[in-house]
């Protein structure tokens, strides 16, 4: 199944496949993205909440998702054991009382001692996490080196990641804050990888999407 | 101008440690709303003061103080007096920690009563500054302010800060000097809170293993080994068996068979898992393969007898989820400055060609 906007009716989604959410008030754009995380097959429509497992932050497994779009690979059942097992293994590091767990730029980022270079733990967007999972089973979705991504303006990246009526000084400084935390510095724009890329990076045949990663472009973050 | 002045901090961990009597609660927003959570605490400071640390954000510590002169109610025998003004501040602090702009002049005066004036109060102290300390950048918590929290005596007096300070601590880098004091007391408590029926320290347990062990050096490693064991309420062979693969991965063993004790113990984890009925189960599958992983890392020969029982179990997914694993770890230290042994590189080579 190409990715599709699940407004033009019910689609039957399977475990692991690509669930997207849309931003209030903004036409097709995507503020979020999640995995299906149900053992069985089911029809879904528009709106409707299924179990996910999202960075929401934080990672949450069989957590609510209210989908708005969705797509897939897609995948067959060793490669949703593999992400499955792949998941077990990470789970840990991401409890929903640890505070710092999300990354914009880069996707996913190890936090590593920095004497010994041990890895402790993987940040994530929620696109790095969807991302991340399909390179479990060599499935590259898209380009994520910095320069292969459309420019982000700081303006998009707020629409995505903030309320439009939250602003107030305090809310401004509160927003800087976390997108510095985030890995974003000064005003942008950025090259990042936003959620409506995956979607459009899922919307090609699934023999090219097995075969070449996606390459975004400008408008991506829509879908 | 208040007699008693208040610490306040947007530091969570340091709130609880300061505010040692406080009631906290964690609040989750729904969902829609915002992708944050925040929590709040109440400290009934005197009689007739109270004060209420907020946090809210998933990650930064933007902080709003109120600090609310009450009256005699505050301490009144009257139970519902007291749960009113407990769901009064409650509901205040979700929609402080909402991003709701909280002026007393909002409250329908109905539902706020006598605590008006407090509130006016509070906007002029914080107007004036009259608050002691008002740490809103999270940069001034250093790794000596962790250090110090964490080995502090008494620091398990006060469970929750301590829980709070140890998963911070996983985002802070030490010196290797703090890391020597750290990481015995980490991997203790891990093994000491194991047995603790308290669903709460799971994390804490966890964080402290992956953060202790994250500062050993290769010839550390053996203190791990009391946290293989199996059957405590908190499981913490697999966070440890995954922990041991990174310390080698990091910093790759200087010859073959170096630590044999650890291996068979690791080797035990993954025999008595590698059958198929055991991978079925993905948490089965994924402790697996993280024993064959720490065993590869660790430069054990036992690896290649792993290998062979995989490939011999003949179920293609995990076969091929494990030579992936492997397959990383030798681009991990193909990539490495200073190249690894060359009997290890071979081995890891021949198990790789157990698998293809």
């Amino acid at each position: 199944m190409p990715a599709i906007d699940l407004t033009q009716g019910p689609q039957t989604l399977s475990r692991f496949d690509v669930l997207g959410q849309l931003a209030d008030g903004e036409k097709h754009f995507i503020k979020h993205v999640g995995l299906l995380d149900t053992d069985t097959t089911q029809s879904i429509e528009a709106g409707g909440n299924v179990s996910a497992v999202h960075m929401k932050p934080p990672l949450e497994q069989e957590g609510d998702f209210k989908v708005d779009v969705a797509g897939n690979v897609p995948l067959n059942s060793d490669e949703i054991k593999i992400i499955s097992t792949w998941i077990e293994k990470i789970i840990d590091e991401l409890p929903k009382n640890k505070r710092k767990q999300y990354i914009i730029r880069p996707p996913w980022k190890d936090e590593c001692d920095v004497n010994t270079g041990v890895r402790r733990y993987r940040r994530y967007s929620c696109v790095g996490f969807v991302l991340d999972s399909h390179q479990q089973v060599q499935i590259e979705l898209l380009k994520v080196e910095e320069s292969a991504l459309p420019d982000t303006s700081k303006k998009t990246l707020m629409s995505v990641y903030f309320d439009s009526d939250s602003n107030s000084e305090s809310d401004l400084r509160r927003h800087q804050d976390l997108l510095l935390k985030w890995g974003l510095e000064g005003n942008g724009p950025w090259k990042v990888v936003l959620p409506g890329f995956v979607l459009n990076a899922l919307n090609r045949p699934t023999d090219q999407i097995r075969r070449m990663p996606y390459k975004a472009k400008e408008g991506d973050e829509k879908f | 101008m208040p007699e008693n002045r208040t610490l306040l901090t947007s530091r969570p961990e340091f709130s609880r440690l300061l505010l040692k009597h406080g009631r906290s609660n964690y609040i989750t927003l729904p969902k829609d709303e915002k992708w944050d959570y925040g929590f709040y605490i109440i400290e009934d400071l005197a009689q007739d003061q109270v004060v209420i640390t907020i946090c809210r954000g998933s990650s930064i510590e933007t902080f709003r103080g109120l600090r609310v002169t009450t009256g005699k109610d505050i301490q009144s025998d009257d139970d519902s007096t007291a749960k009113t003004q407990e769901a009064y501040f409650h509901n205040l602090a979700i929609q402080i920690i909402e991003g709701n702009d909280i002026r007393y002049s909002e409250y329908d005066e109905s539902d706020v009563e006598e605590y008006s004036e407090e509130f006016a109060y509070f906007e002029e102290q914080i107007a004036s500054q009259d608050v002691d300390i008002l740490i809103d950048d999270p940069t001034q918590i250093t790794p000596d302010d962790i250090c110090s929290a964490i080995l502090s005596e008494g620091s398990e007096s006060d469970m929750q800060s301590l829980r709070e300070m140890i998963l911070a601590a996983e985002d802070y880098d030490f010196t290797v000097e703090q890391s020597r004091q750290l990481a015995p007391w980490l991997l203790n408590f891990a093994q000491r809170l194991r047995d603790s029926d308290d669903p709460k320290n799971e994390s804490a347990v966890w964080s402290a293993i992956r953060t202790g062990a994250s500062m050993l050096e290769p010839n550390e490693v053996d203190s791990l080994r009391e946290l293989l064991e199996p059957g405590h309420s908190i499981d913490t062979s697999r966070v440890t068996v995954k922990m041991i693969g990174r310390i080698f991965e990091a910093q790759p063993p200087v010859d073959l068979d170096k630590h044999q004790d650890l291996s068979n113990k690791v080797s035990q984890v993954a025999e008595s898992l590698l059958n198929p009925y055991a991978i079925t189960s993905s948490q089965s599958a994924a402790m697996a393969q993280l024993a064959i992983y720490a065993l590869a890392a660790m430069a054990s020969t036992q690896t290649e007898q792993m290998a062979e029982i995989v490939r011999q179990l003949g179920v293609a997914w995990f076969s091929q989820q494990t030579l992936n694993n492997l397959n990383e770890l030798q681009s991990i230290w193909s990539s490495r400055s200073a190249p690894v042994n060359k009997r290890i590189h071979q081995l890891l080579t021949r198990v790789i060609k157990t698998l293809e």
